[in-house]
């Protein structure tokens, strides 16, 4: 029974780690993916911020899942409760931050476009910054949920 | 070093997380498609198959949100969210047919307006857009039926818990 048991733990911690691997590697594959298309870097250019950031804001769904996978791989320690925290609202404040500069980028749109494509332009923006400040909240409230139990006294602590 | 159970059991702050989580894909999801049917035509034919089109495209990261969801209600042990979950998928997957039903005429009309070398490649997206429709809306009545099931209302779980403590009894004092 005990063994048996054992075993099961050992299964899960394995399922766990293989769950940070896969993590690990969406959100590499999504990162590579945001690199790639928006070389070479012209972080002085508004269009070019504007259009990066949107492209980084459109990855939030694989980004979600493999933050996800990883800190279910990351959790199996107390410390790697914090540190997954740690993390997790370190990622809020910078999505948050970017957020913000892409929403006072795309505020000052190049009014030399036409009205339909000019409204499309509109709306996706709009669109982008709705699923860029869920994703930056969503990333602060679990964040802030893991750093609490990685700080929670346990009994075998007190 | 924390077990396994301890990670993923009832009193685990990960639900909280699997909610959050899945909460983000939705609205983000929602935004995506929100934007690409605004502004609403309900009258026009072809805004109705664009939209049940990219709707069906959509089917993938809805059901990850929603397993995601289902995963956090197991987990945190939430048997009226569970329960509210189910309803919703047998009202979803009734809304689905119905849409389903509505596109396969829309089809059939714009079949019609369509020149003869783009026909093809439409009636293809149209079956494939059927195909996950219905998919989808088959999950939403297996699942909504199982998770309505599996979650009996909190009085019929008391009585049934009820009737097994008398039932224990009465086998003691035998």
């Amino acid at each position: 029974m005990t063994s048996r048991l054992a075993e099961s733990r050992n299964g899960g911690h394995w399922l766990l780690a293989v769950a940070a691997v896969v993590g690990a590697l969406l959100i590499a594959d999504s990162l590579s993916q945001w690199v790639q298309a928006s070389l070479p870097f012209r972080t002085e250019s508004r269009e070019w911020r504007t259009g990066t950031l949107g492209l980084l804001f459109t990855q939030a769904t694989p980004l979600v899942i493999g933050l996800l996978l990883l800190s279910f791989g990351m959790i199996r320690t107390r410390l790697g409760w914090r540190l997954a925290g740690v993390i997790g609202c370190g990622l809020a404040l910078l999505v948050l931050a970017l957020a913000v500069v892409y929403a006072r980028d795309s505020g000052t749109l190049d009014g030399s476009l036409g009205t339909e494509a000019m409204e499309r332009l509109q709306r996706s923006s709009r669109r982008t910054l709705v699923g860029a400040t869920v994703f930056g909240f969503g990333l602060l409230g679990a964040g802030f949920l893991l750093l609490r139990e990685g700080l929670r006294p346990r009994p075998a602590d007190r | 070093m924390t077990s396994t159970q301890s990670v993923l059991g009832p009193r685990s702050p990960f639900a909280g997380i699997l909610y959050i989580g899945a909460l983000v894909l939705f609205l983000d999801q929602l935004a995506i498609l929100g934007a690409s049917v605004y502004p609403a035509a309900l009258d026009s034919v072809q805004w109705r198959f664009g939209s049940v089109g990219l709707a069906a495209g959509r089917a993938t990261p809805f059901l990850i949100c929603d397993l995601l969801f289902l995963s956090a209600g197991v987990l945190a042990g939430h048997r009226w969210f569970l329960r509210a979950l189910g309803v919703l998928h047998v009202f979803v997957a009734l809304v689905i047919l119905a849409g389903v039903a509505g596109f396969i005429l829309d089809t059939l009309e714009i079949r019609q307006m369509l020149p003869l070398e783009t026909r093809q490649q439409a009636m293809a997206s149209a079956i494939r857009a059927v195909v996950a429709l219905v998919a989808v809306s088959i999950f939403c009545v297996v699942v909504g039926v199982r998770v309505i099931r599996g979650t009996p209302p909190a009085s019929a779980a008391r009585s049934a818990d009820r009737r097994l403590v008398l039932d224990n009894r009465s086998e003691v004092a035998e």
